[in-house]
């Protein structure tokens, strides 16, 4: 065979022909020139044969059911995206409540602190919502204090131990942000759940 | 096909039917394992591939268009997903199994052409593992999942330039790593 003084097709073009991407009159000029250029012709042929390999590769079976497995993990990722969204709603919610109840106590601190703070007439209107709601708590949490002093027979200990209410309402305040603090680094760390959000 | 079309097994699956998704899994399992398998060339690491792959789909079915075929979307999604683990792979981390990955044959070899045959096979799904992440996927979405060079832009996110120039120079590679000659 004789190589075709004609410019060779280029390999890209040999691919294209192979993928059925040439109109007929380019199929043909392709042809043409491989019938009579022996190293474009065997370029071709090597391609073709990896073709041919490719197509020849038999498909492997699969030894188990993946079913089972596929539907327990979507069942438990949705179990802990549930988790994870009823454990959000009360963080947020208690978040808001503990903003309300220590409000006040931080307010009044930073204005001591500060000397800056002028109150205007809405920061006094909340600061006046803050007390009356902190108030309402406060009653309920010194007559539960009381109930369980009765309760427990404590009543010479509530002598010595006179604990305000804003300051016990403070404490758990305080108690619930770090409790909220650590459970937004827990929920952070959790990369495995991630993968499937 | 026996039993209900895969559209209508989307359809129930999408409206809170888990049993029928199961059902889906079954039937493409095998199509999607060897997708899973002939990127990662090793078996444990296909199924875990296979399995990822029905999970994501199934938080991804609502993009689904249940007017077109399940099949190929959901072996797009494995070479996707395969894909994706690859990458993670440190060069030269990855290495094939000599009797956990051959076919079941190699263990018993029955006759010479047999044995010839299966010694090729290994030899070609090892050539495609041993190329880089894209000129693997492109060789998949081309040759195994017969996709157009526009569709395989899509499914990679790159351009058809890179498509073509992935592919041929995935076959050039192949070829030479296979020593094929046409014969």
């Amino acid at each position: 065979m004789a190589n075709n003084t004609r410019a060779h097709p280029g390999e890209d073009r040999l691919h294209e022909y192979l993928d059925e991407l040439l109109n007929s009159e380019e199929r043909l000029e392709l042809e043409a020139h491989t019938s009579s250029c022996e190293q474009c012709a065997r370029e071709l042929e090597r391609l073709s044969g990896l073709f041919s390999e490719l197509s020849s590769l038999a498909e492997i079976p699969l030894e188990a059911d993946l079913s089972r497995v596929v539907l327990e993990t979507i069942q438990e990722n949705a179990r802990r995206r549930a988790g994870v969204r009823i454990a959000i709603a009360l963080q947020i919610s208690l978040l808001l409540l503990i903003t309300i109840v220590i409000g006040p106590n931080i307010y009044s601190f930073l204005t001591r602190l500060s000397g800056l703070l002028q109150p205007s007439t809405v920061s006094t209107w909340l600061m006046e919502s803050f007390i009356l709601f902190q108030a309402s708590i406060g009653l309920s949490l010194q007559s539960i204090r009381h109930d369980l002093v009765e309760l427990l027979e404590f009543n010479s200990l509530l002598d010595q131990f006179s604990i305000q209410t804003t300051h016990m309402i403070s404490l758990v305040g305080g108690v619930f942000i770090l409790w909220l603090i650590g459970n937004s680094v827990l929920l952070r760390d959790s990369n495995r759940f991630k993968r499937f959000l | 096909m026996e039993g209900p079309s895969d559209r209508s097994l989307v359809l129930r699956t999408r409206q809170g039917d888990d049993e029928a998704y199961g059902d889906l899994v079954t039937r493409h399992q095998n199509p999607v394992f060897n997708v899973c398998y002939r990127l990662m060339g090793e078996r444990r690491e296909a199924e875990d591939m296979s399995q990822d792959t029905f999970i994501r789909a199934y938080a991804r079915l609502d993009t689904f268009d249940v007017e077109r075929p399940f099949g190929p979307w959901i072996r797009r999604v494995a070479t996707n997903v395969c894909l994706n683990r690859i990458k993670k792979f440190k060069p030269g981390q990855y290495q094939l199994d000599d009797e956990l990955d051959e076919p079941i044959d190699r263990r018993n070899p029955g006759p010479e052409d047999q044995r010839i045959r299966v010694e090729r096979e290994i030899a070609v799904r090892s050539a495609i593992v041993e190329l880089p992440p894209h000129y693997r996927a492109v060789i998949e979405l081309r040759h195994f999942q017969v996709l157009t060079y526009a569709e395989i832009s899509e499914t990679l996110g790159i351009p058809m330039s890179d498509v073509k120039s992935h592919l041929y120079r995935a076959r050039r590679e192949l070829a030479e790593r296979l020593n094929v000659n046409g014969e």
